[in-house]
């Protein structure tokens, strides 16, 4: 045994104790606490609506978590800057730049990516197919992401509503115009669904 | 991305050292959903393509047929040609000498 280690030191304060014991009961007494704190970097997610618990560095992005660690290689990274919406993902309800956004900070966040989307059979993914709304398809999953968000909270846009939700996508291919038809073609199709 | 590249999109280098100063997509400016108006495809069928059946590619080839539309519209417009693009409309201003 290392001799030089005479006394613990509390995670939570610093305090020494000589014991084990004596330890344990001042963690339970002082910080109201059932044991360790849980070590840096490790986050839990729900993802897709799966849970996952991850240990990540301080500099991942969520971006770099799901696409490079996860696999889940459905939003692209394209600028890297926040500028093209290539990379959207829905964290709490709210479309966000994953690429712009640490992975670090969204311990207990509910994330949704274009690969859940689709396997809730949502009426975008057949539309957006049915409009060709795509020419080389690298910025489609960012505009399908951010498209659900917009239909979560506005299950019936107008099309000034649509170019507006969707102004912050990029696409170099100019398939701008069939956006909104695919957008509108799905809001129909979720309504008569309700009916 | 024809109307694009006539009326947003410019490399701007320095002109001492040459690096690029816009090389990304912030600087760089390409159009939004915002920037374009209905677009109608008319496509015509000659025949006449180097490629099998007669077959040629049009796809890219918008990025330079648009902006040379671009420039004789605008002369048609104010009377004056541009000779650079993009055709914003601090150039126009300047080639009206309205700056």
């Amino acid at each position: 045994m290392n001799k030089e280690i005479t006394k613990l030191t509390c995670p939570y304060c610093g305090e020494t104790k000589d014991t084990a014991e004596g330890l344990r009961e001042h963690v339970f007494k002082s910080h109201k606490a059932r044991g360790l704190p849980a070590p840096e970097g490790r986050i839990k997610l729900i993802i897709n609506r799966a849970e996952y618990e991850f240990h990540v560095k301080p500099n991942w992005t969520l971006y770099y978590l799901i696409h490079d660690k996860l696999g889940l290689t459905g939003a692209k990274q394209f600028c890297d800057r926040g500028a093209c919406g290539s990379c959207t993902m829905i964290v709490d309800g709210k479309p966000v730049l994953s690429c712009m956004m640490l992975a670090i900070e969204c311990d207990g966040k509910t994330v949704e990516t274009v690969e859940g989307i689709a396997a809730d059979g949502h009426p975008l993914i057949e539309a957006y197919v049915n409009n060709h709304a795509m020419q080389c398809g690298y910025c489609t999953p960012g505009f399908v992401v951010t498209s659900k968000a917009l239909l979560d909270h506005n299950p019936d846009p107008t099309e000034e509503e649509i170019v507006e939700a969707l102004a912050g996508n990029l696409c170099r291919c100019s398939t701008y115009p069939q956006h909104p038809i695919a957008v509108r073609e799905a809001a129909a199709k979720m309504k008569a669904a309700k009916k | 991305m024809g109307v694009s590249r006539a009326k947003f999109e410019e490399v701007v280098h320095d002109p001492v050292t040459g690096v690029i100063l816009n090389g990304n997509l912030l600087d760089y400016k390409i159009a939004t959903m915002k920037d374009l108006g209905p677009v109608s495809t008319i496509l015509v069928e000659t025949g006449l393509g180097y490629g099998p059946y007669g077959l040629i590619g049009v796809g890219e080839d918008i990025g330079t047929v648009i902006p040379g539309l671009m420039a004789p519209a605008v002369y048609n417009a104010i009377g004056v040609w541009m000779d650079d693009f993009p055709i914003t409309p601090g150039k126009i201003l300047k080639a009206l000498g309205k700056e």
